[in-house]
Formats: structure tokens, sequence, C-alpha cells
């Protein structure tokens, strides 16, 4: 029973390496921690396009925040 | 938590990562800009879902849409060969030939949602820069 739950949690780490790695080639901006919770997003059913959208609109988002925080008005 | 609320309050602290909560000019504490950008989130994932109709060629659907995900990274893969960036296009065919297929052998039970996500996202962050 363990040694099924750690073949399966190194599975999970090893195809967890090859999206990084895919993600980093096709330049998306996803570290780690932001892919992980992207899997986990897509395992919960939520449309891929969609949370493309998410994910550029708080990139958007916190991206005038640091300019705004860079140099207030 | 892994509810999919949670996680979008989640992606949303991943986006203010970098940002200096110092300088208080503006007036914005970390909490009111993390509701700020769950609204913003929430509003772009609704707006999509709700644009999903009827899919093929008649409902106005890219012609691409029907490509499975992995077709569409070789395709990906073939645009940087022609753009003379062969020694990533063969990593990126070799990081797919490693990709598993399958719950059982990924792990995952929705890799090629994730690969179709990384297909919509590639080329959005600015390119890394080039080291002389």
């Amino acid at each position: 029973m363990a040694s099924a739950a750690n073949a399966n949690l190194n599975a999970v780490r090893e195809t967890m390496d090859v999206l990084l790695e895919i993600s980093r080639l096709l330049n998306t901006g996803l570290d780690m921690e932001s892919l992980s919770i992207c899997v986990r997003l897509c395992e919960q059913g939520i449309n891929p396009e969609a949370l493309s959208a998410v994910i550029k609109e708080l990139r958007k988002a916190s991206e005038s925040l640091k300019a705004e925080m860079e140099n207030p008005a | 938590n892994g509810s999919i609320t949670g996680l979008l309050s989640d992606l949303c602290s991943c986006s203010l990562i970098g940002v200096s909560w110092k300088r208080r000019a503006l007036g914005v504490s970390r909490e009111s800009f993390h509701r700020v950008l769950k609204k913003r989130a929430y509003g772009a994932l609704l707006s999509k879902l709700f644009q999903d109709g009827p899919k093929g060629p008649a409902s106005g659907q890219s012609a691409t849409a029907n490509i499975p995900p992995r077709n569409k990274v070789l395709m990906m893969s073939f645009d940087l060969r022609v753009a003379g960036c062969r020694e990533e296009a063969e990593r990126l065919e070799d990081q797919l030939g490693r990709l598993p297929e399958g719950a059982s052998s990924s792990g995952l039970s929705e890799v090629d949602a994730v690969l179709e996500l990384l297909v919509f996202l590639a080329g959005s962050a600015p390119p890394p820069p080039t080291s002389f």
C-alpha cells in the first residue's frame, strides 16, 4: 500500500518536472508554485482557456500595482 | 485548501509576490489588493465560462480548437525550428516525449488540460534576458 503511494508520488513529481520544463520552454511565466495550483485547478475541472484568462488578468493587475508602488502619483 | 475558491485565492497570493508593501503611499493594504485580485480573477473566469457556447466551426470556434494539445505543442516546436531555435525545439519535443499519457502513469488526471493551459499561456511572459 505504502509503496503504491510512493510510486504515485514519484510519478506526480516526475510529471510536474516535465510540465515545468515545457512551461519554461514555452515562456509561460509560471513558476512551480503557480503551476502546481494550476494543475490542481485543472484537476477540479476548470477550463484551461478560462484559467489562462485568469492568470493574464492577475498579471495585468499586479503589474499595474507594482508600477504604481514604484512611481506613486 | 484544495477547493476551487481556495486555489484561486492561492493564485492571487502568488501574483503578489515581489510587490513591496513597505510604501503605504497609495493607502493600499495587501489584504485589500488581494480582494481586488480575487474579484478580477472571478470576473475573468466567469466571463470566459459564459462565452462557452456550442462547439464547431459554425459557432466561430478557431480551427485549432479540436487539435490535441500534444499536437499543438509539436506545432510550436516547429515554429521554434523555423525561427532558428533548434535546441529549444528539440528540448521541447524531448520533454513532450517524456510526458506520460494517462492518469495511471502520470499520477495526474488532467495532464492534457494542463498542457492546453501551457499552450494558451505560451509566450505570455516577457522573454528571458539574453546574456552576452
